[in-house]
């Protein structure tokens, strides 16, 4: 009678896969698991992995009325440590000796992770269904697939703990069903007793740390550039003007997104004597476009196929005064 | 003191010496040990040397000789200094098939050398400040990508 039953759920499992969600239901779910990320407590390791490279890290992360707290340290090759306390970063290189504190960039403080509009732009550019539900790392996952209605986009496969909505293992694939880039924790406890010594660094530091605030961006603007040609389903989400190290000028920043992922767009006036500059290249699953457009020099990336950043590059114009 | 900070920047001090200067310090001296890394960085790679400077530092540089005697620059203080000038980055030494548009008049291999070398300098922010407005990066555990892209800087 046991086995019958278990036919049954094993049956009932396999009509469960694949069922489409509503836009509301995934929009929904997809906001939980931002949530999930920054508002819970847990500690473990994952791995990360991108083209042929795989790597892990341990994390301790814990979330309290002060906010985000976290300790990253690398299992593999040289040891570095990032220690994160709401938007300061700072990171440790004991082999070189060195530490440095980074804040990051005001313009994402504030910065609702998940946009109402571009959350509801995803439907348009995914059909999300459930995929059934698989263990990982000791804990039941249900799966949510992302299956893109076109090109420009790549897959998206999210494992995502069923009690709490933490991401527990999150896979980008491409159209030949390849995946392209994920990251999977390979142990994991979620809430329960957290040791705040556990947020101290480890490595030893021998020197103090070398400041690097970066400058603040967001400057939000009208900066007169658009991209003429958009790929289908992205929206512009954000435009400001900002400096970065190095740049004695402002660079403005553009933000496309459909929902799930971003594409940036960076226009610089070419400088004196520099050569303009074009080409592509690829990291896991982000692709860099940089192409010369008239007295400026355009840089776009994001996480999306070539074919993506490639066409947003070439369609960008000054429409400005 | 400025002595003691230079014997810091090098590593000639250990365990308590540095916890006692970290100590004293104040934002002079603070100003200073940046300071000398910069220069150290200067001497390094002088091409490369960063624009951002402030006026005063150059200032020092020049006053400074002596700061550069070749004694100073020890090995493992010149690599802490180029790991450090680049944290942060996202790098780019797992970038695969750069390549130059269809249509390029140059070569391909010419272009390739080209682009890389500088491309790789001026992306790295970019890719972090890129990364501040991924949905998906948000849904994440935190900086999933910046410890991995770290692992590619350090591990160079």
């Amino acid at each position: 009678m046991r086995s019958v039953v278990f036919l049954i759920c094993l049956s009932l499992n396999a009509a469960v896969a694949a069922t489409p969600l509503q836009a509301q239901e995934s929009i929904q779910l997809l906001r939980k698991i931002s949530f999930a990320a920054h508002q819970l407590t847990y500690q473990g390791t994952f791995i990360f992995q991108r083209d042929a490279q795989i790597e892990s890290t341990r994390i301790y992360h814990l979330a309290d009325q002060s906010g985000e707290h976290g300790r990253l340290i690398s299992l593999d090759g040289p040891a570095r440590e990032i220690i994160c306390n709401g938007d300061e970063m700072q990171f440790y290189y004991p082999d070189a000796r060195s530490m440095m504190v980074e804040r990051q960039a005001v313009a994402r403080r504030g910065f609702p992770a998940l946009l109402p509009e571009q959350l509801q732009t995803l439907s348009d550019n995914y059909q999300v269904e459930e995929g059934g539900q698989e263990r990982l790392a000791g804990y039941d996952s249900h799966i949510l697939l992302l299956n893109p209605k076109d090109g420009y986009r790549y897959g998206h496969k999210l494992w995502v703990e069923a009690a709490t909505n933490l991401l527990l293992k999150a896979a980008m694939v491409s159209d030949e069903n390849r995946v392209i880039e994920q990251f999977a924790f390979t142990s994991i406890r979620i809430g329960g007793a957290f040791d705040r010594a556990l947020l101290r660094a480890t490595l030893p530091v021998k020197a103090p740390p070398l400041h690097n605030d970066r400058p603040a961006g967001g400057d939000v603007i009208q900066s007169g550039w658009e991209v003429d040609n958009l790929p289908s389903g992205f929206g512009k989400i954000a435009e400001m003007r900002r400096m970065f190290r190095g740049k004695a000028y402002p660079v403005t920043h553009l933000v496309y997104s459909d929902g799930i992922v971003a594409v940036s767009v960076f226009i610089e006036p070419l400088q004196p004597g520099a050569r303009p500059m074009s080409g592509v290249a690829r990291q896991g699953a982000v692709n860099l476009y940089v192409h010369p457009e008239n007295q400026y020099q355009v840089t776009v990336v994001g996480e999306t196929p070539e074919i993506t950043v490639r066409q947003i590059g070439d369609s960008v114009v000054y429409k400005g005064k | 003191m400025r002595e003691e900070i230079s014997m810091l920047v090098d590593a000639e001090l250990d365990g308590e010496d540095v916890a006692r200067l970290v100590s004293r310090m104040k934002d002079q001296e603070t100003q200073d040990w940046l300071l000398y890394h910069l220069i150290g960085e200067a001497v390094r790679d002088p091409e490369g040397f960063r624009a951002d400077l402030d006026v005063d530092c150059r200032a020092v540089i020049v006053a400074e000789p002596t700061v550069l005697a070749p004694s100073r620059l020890h090995k493992a203080r010149l690599y802490a200094l180029s790991a450090a000038a680049s944290v942060a980055a996202v790098f780019l030494v797992g970038w695969v098939a750069l390549q130059g548009p269809a249509d390029s008049p140059v070569p391909k291999q010419v272009a390739q050398a080209v682009h890389l070398d500088v491309i790789k300098s001026r992306l790295n922010d970019y890719l972090l400040a890129h990364q501040e407005f991924s949905p998906r990066s948000e849904m994440m555990p935190s900086n999933i990508r910046t410890v991995s892209d770290t692992y590619q800087e350090s591990g160079r």
